[in-house]
């Protein structure tokens, strides 16, 4: 992944906030996925940010010259993680637990006679992976509820609207660790619903692509919650992080709809967009000349805030013991049972808080980095 | 305004409904063991047994709850002597013990199984017929793992099934007799001991009796299912028994290696328990509590210790059913048990809350009074440096710190029992003890919070016309930030409680797990983790109405708190 993240802030002479962005969020799932074996989603997701990431397609522009102390930080703890968790295993050492620091096992072995590094590593990765995958799905259907509810305004911005006050009205973390609870059997029912999800948002998307932009993001929007459905119901060794980000980012779309719906309110009572009738654009070249410029600055502020929240909320939910389960492990997850081996064996608790503590406060001032460089006025 | 409201109500049904839908569908979503392949000799393992009386009165915090008709034994058990404290009120059926006792060396097992018949007033036949029969359990189930030791030892394998688990797919380790395998469990992973049939692996974890009752949530906790020896556990101990005649298994937080490591050992592995069940009297010898129940008979409208109602009949339905309340769903009474929750969860937010917000409020106010100082500066940055603290990480860092490395204050939080007699200052007095450390928790990365919100305000507000006016009237600085300023902070100061309201439940769900502080939060986890839904729906339902009581009551109050929200929205209606 390093090869990819040096591609991305090498290939050009200056380096674009977002360039950075795109080349952890690749770096990250990708590594991910080499670690948590193949699965449909995964691959998409990768192959949509590879995409994204060479095309630059929604470069902001930004103000920044360089990427901040920040970024470097980000940078360098992913290629820890992402090269690390290559090497790392799953495997436990039989020799025995609770090994203290030696050559073999340079931070010493846990309970079960895992390396500590080695699940520090694979911990790392796998919270970077629901972070930014929870971040990029809830920034995608926030950006399409968005638009949509922008530009179409009347029962459809109402809908959206009152969704969102529904959601943000909800205690996140309750509802979360129940759904996080549901067995996976249980979610293999409601994914029956996820084929005419499907098949109807590519109808929708088939025969609004020339005519409608809102036809096309309604057929997003439907495409995405089918892929989730799809997604809860995933088996396999990484099902457990499918099925996190899809539950983190189904509570998470509502910010990025609401602040993306202001942006699209300004600009479509602005002059530019009666200038865009006029010269009778459609709905697609509106999309991509107008809308998307427009909006894409929010996005990516909020794409960061989401993807630092998802962080957060993966750790607790983990360290509850709720959502994923051995072999994948993660930071908030090699927190239980914390308080037992404090006393004992102090370094294998201390470890794991220092590192949701310091990637917690990076991905914060990632965010406030990434928004001020958007938004020059509002230091 | 009624859009909004008819918005969070349609969403808050939506997701509700779902909820519902979800689990009443499948009445057994969360017992994993329903999904693992149950072999004949489970279910002979499982055939009808005698009723297992013994059940833990309620436990508040690790205090046991001297009721009527509950016996409490005291076993002190030194190096080869053995000590029982009673409290004998009425018959009793230890079943308890002799499980608990098959941990114990065979001389003081036999002495204790002596003396507790004594004391209870059974006889020792009981006793025995209850070891045999833990003895007598069959292996459950097979995987690959178990498949990998058979090939390698060429024997037969015994193995305990452990409910809410799985076993995943690797040994451990393989001795001669005894295997590890590695089993996945909710709580984590930890390692299980399987022992070749006929061998027996040797018991290694006793485990404390802990308040387990409130733990998981159920009406009644026995442990007589408890297979002795095959349970070992490197890494969390855990024990297999009884929730509401369900087999389950806990992983207990707490409990002590048998037998005891000789030597300071000892004192090391035992010390600050004592609040638990285990603990370490002044000889150094170990201390053990079993509380048992009496037999009670349901239907004589006596509400004996054992029953959780006793309407005087032995009818279903009518909100005390046949067996006196175990087995039968009593939303009501759910209801009941989270609603002396809330009053818990309260205790913890309320006063956080006020913390809080008073801490935010001086905080951003002085720091607009200093403002371009250093002072103000540093307050700007330390604020948002808190903010991006994640709660969960500044909460163990707060019971790492000041709860275990400085022992300022308990890990757990320890609430007097509702029933205490204790004086009012007393009461007052254990309940700062026991939540100094949650209160400090929540209101200071709250504080953080708000404070990064309200500074902007106060110094926008500063330079507003009416504290240019005030200042040219000749009031002072703090006067006019504190009084002015503040008067027009306050709308958002209420808005901003009200916004943080749901995730105040959440992180006093967190806050309640990591200090063991029995509110509605750690309810709702142990009753998921238990799987037992109903208390989950009653535990989500209570949310909802708390959040949007507090959620409209707040934008109530911000109308009122701001006369220019007022004036507009009396001019838009009139």
């Amino acid at each position: 992944m390093t090869p990819l993240l040096w591609l991305l802030t090498h290939g050009r002479a200056r380096w674009t906030t977002s360039q950075l962005g795109v080349a952890i969020a690749a770096s990250v799932v990708g590594g991910g996925l080499l670690q948590l074996g193949g699965d449909v989603v995964g691959s998409a997701m990768l192959v949509l940010l590879l995409v994204l990431g060479v095309l630059r397609l929604g470069t902001p522009r930004t103000t920044s010259s360089s990427p901040s102390a920040a970024m470097w930080a980000m940078a360098v703890v992913v290629d820890l993680v992402g090269v690390g968790g290559l090497w790392a295993s799953w495997m436990p050492d039989v020799q025995g637990s609770w090994l203290p620091p030696s050559w073999p096992h340079l931070l010493g072995t846990d309970a079960v006679g895992h390396d500590v590094l080695q699940q520090l590593m694979r911990a790392g990765r796998v919270s970077l992976v629901v972070a930014v995958g929870a971040g990029f799905f809830s920034a995608c259907l926030g950006c399409a509820a968005g638009v949509v509810a922008g530009l179409r305004g009347g029962a459809v911005d109402a809908v959206v609207m009152r969704l969102s006050d529904g959601v943000m009205s909800l205690p996140l973390l309750p509802l979360l660790l129940v759904l996080a609870a549901v067995p996976p059997e249980a979610w293999q029912s409601l994914s029956t619903w996820s084929w005419p999800l499907l098949v109807l948002s590519a109808g929708l998307l088939a025969t609004s692509l020339k005519r409608s932009a809102a036809g096309v993001l309604v057929g997003v929007g439907l495409l995405l919650t089918g892929v989730a459905l799809a997604a809860l119901s995933t088996t396999g060794s990484s099902a457990d992080v499918v099925r996190l980000v899809v539950l983190l980012s189904a509570f998470a779309w509502v910010r990025t709809a609401r602040l993306v719906r202001t942006q699209v309110q300004q600009l479509v009572h602005s002059e530019w967009w009666q200038a865009s009738r006029a010269l009778g654009a459609d709905d697609r070249q509106r999309l991509r000349t107008l809308v998307w410029p427009h909006v894409q600055d929010v996005v990516w502020a909020s794409f960061a805030l989401d993807v630092a929240g998802a962080f957060v909320a993966e750790a607790a939910l983990s360290y509850l013991g709720l959502g994923l389960s051995p072999p994948t492990t993660s930071w908030g997850r090699m927190l239980l049972g914390a308080l037992q081996t404090l006393q004992q064996h102090p370094h294998v608790v201390v470890l794991p808080v220092l590192c949701v503590l310091g990637v917690s406060w990076l991905l914060h001032r990632l965010a406030e980095d990434i928004r001020t460089s958007l938004d020059p006025g509002s230091i | 305004m009624l859009l909004r409201v008819l918005g969070v109500v349609v969403t808050w049904v939506v997701v509700l409904g779902g909820l519902f839908v979800l689990l009443a569908q499948l009445p057994d979503a969360f017992d994993i063991a329903r999904s693992q392949p149950v072999t004949s000799s489970t279910v002979r393992a499982r055939a009808p047994q005698p009723p297992a009386l013994v059940r833990f009165d309620h436990w508040w915090g690790g205090a046991p709850l001297a009721r009527d008709g509950v016996r409490r034994l005291r076993f002190v058990v030194d190096d080869d002597a053995l000590a029982i404290d009673d409290i004998p009120v009425g018959p009793a059926v230890p079943l308890t013990v002799t499980t608990w006792m098959q941990t114990l060396p065979p001389a003081l097992q036999s002495r204790l199984r002596r003396e507790t018949a004594r004391f209870a007033g059974v006889d020792d036949e009981q006793l025995a017929f209850a070891v045999r029969r833990a003895a007598e359990l069959d292996p459950v189930t097979s995987t690959t793992a178990l498949q990998l030791l058979q090939r390698q030892w060429r024997a037969d394998v015994t193995f305990s099934c452990l409910h809410g688990c799985r076993i995943a797919d690797d040994v451990v380790r393989l001795d001669d007799d005894i295997g590890y395998v590695q089993v996945a469990h909710a709580q984590g992973p930890f390692v299980i001991s399987v022992a070749r049939r006929g061998t027996r692996a040797p018991p290694t974890s006793v485990v404390s009796w802990a308040p387990l009752h409130t733990q998981l949530g159920c009406a009644s906790v026995t442990s007589d299912a408890l297979v002795d020896g095959l349970l070992t556990s490197t890494a969390t101990p855990v024990v297999l028994l009884q929730c509401d005649g369900r087999p389950h298994v806990v992983v207990v937080e707490d409990a002590v290696r048998w037998p005891p490591p000789r030597g300071p050992g000892v004192v090391d592995a035992l010390a600050g328990r004592d609040r638990r069940g285990w603990g370490r009297s002044s000889s150094g010898a170990l201390v053990a509590d079993v509380l048992w129940g009496v037999d009670a008979i349901c239907g004589d409208g006596q509400r004996d210790a054992l029953e959780q109602c006793d309407d005087g009949n032995l009818v279903d339905g009518d909100g005390c059913d046949a067996s006196c309340g175990t087995a039968h769903v009593d939303v009501g009474k759910r209801w009941a048990t989270s609603s002396s929750r809330v009053v818990s969860t309260l205790t913890l937010m309320l006063p956080s809350l006020l913390l809080a917000l008073a801490l935010a409020f001086g905080t951003a106010g002085w720091s607009a009074l200093r403002r371009n100082q250093r002072s103000s500066r540093a307050i700007d940055q330390l604020s948002s440096t808190m903010a991006a603290v994640p709660s969960l990480v500044w909460a163990l860092m707060l019971l790492f710190g000041v709860g275990v490395g400085l022992g300022w204050a308990p890990t757990q939080a320890t609430l007097p029992s509702p029933t205490s007699t204790a004086s009012t200052t007393t009461l007052v007095g254990q309940r700062l003890a026991g939540l100094w450390l949650p209160w400090l928790c929540l209101s200071s990365l709250a504080a953080a919070r708000y404070t990064r919100l309200l500074r902007p305000a106060f110094l926008d507000a500063a330079q507003t016309l009416p504290c240019v006016a005030a200042r040219a009237r000749g009031a002072s600085d703090v006067r006019v930030v504190f009084v002015h300023a503040g008067r027009q902070v306050l709308p958002l100061f209420a808005a901003l409680t009200v916004v943080a309201l749901p995730q105040w439940l959440g992180g006093a769900l967190l806050v309640e797990t990591v200090f063991a502080v029995p509110g509605l939060g750690r309810l709702l986890y142990d009753a998921v983790l238990a799987g037992d839904h109903h208390v989950v729906m009653v535990v989500v339902l209570l949310l909802v109405v708390v959040t949007t009581v507090c959620t409209e009551g707040g934008r109530l109050a911000s109308t009122a708190l701001d006369p220019r929200l007022r004036a507009s929205s009396t001019g838009t209606t009139s």
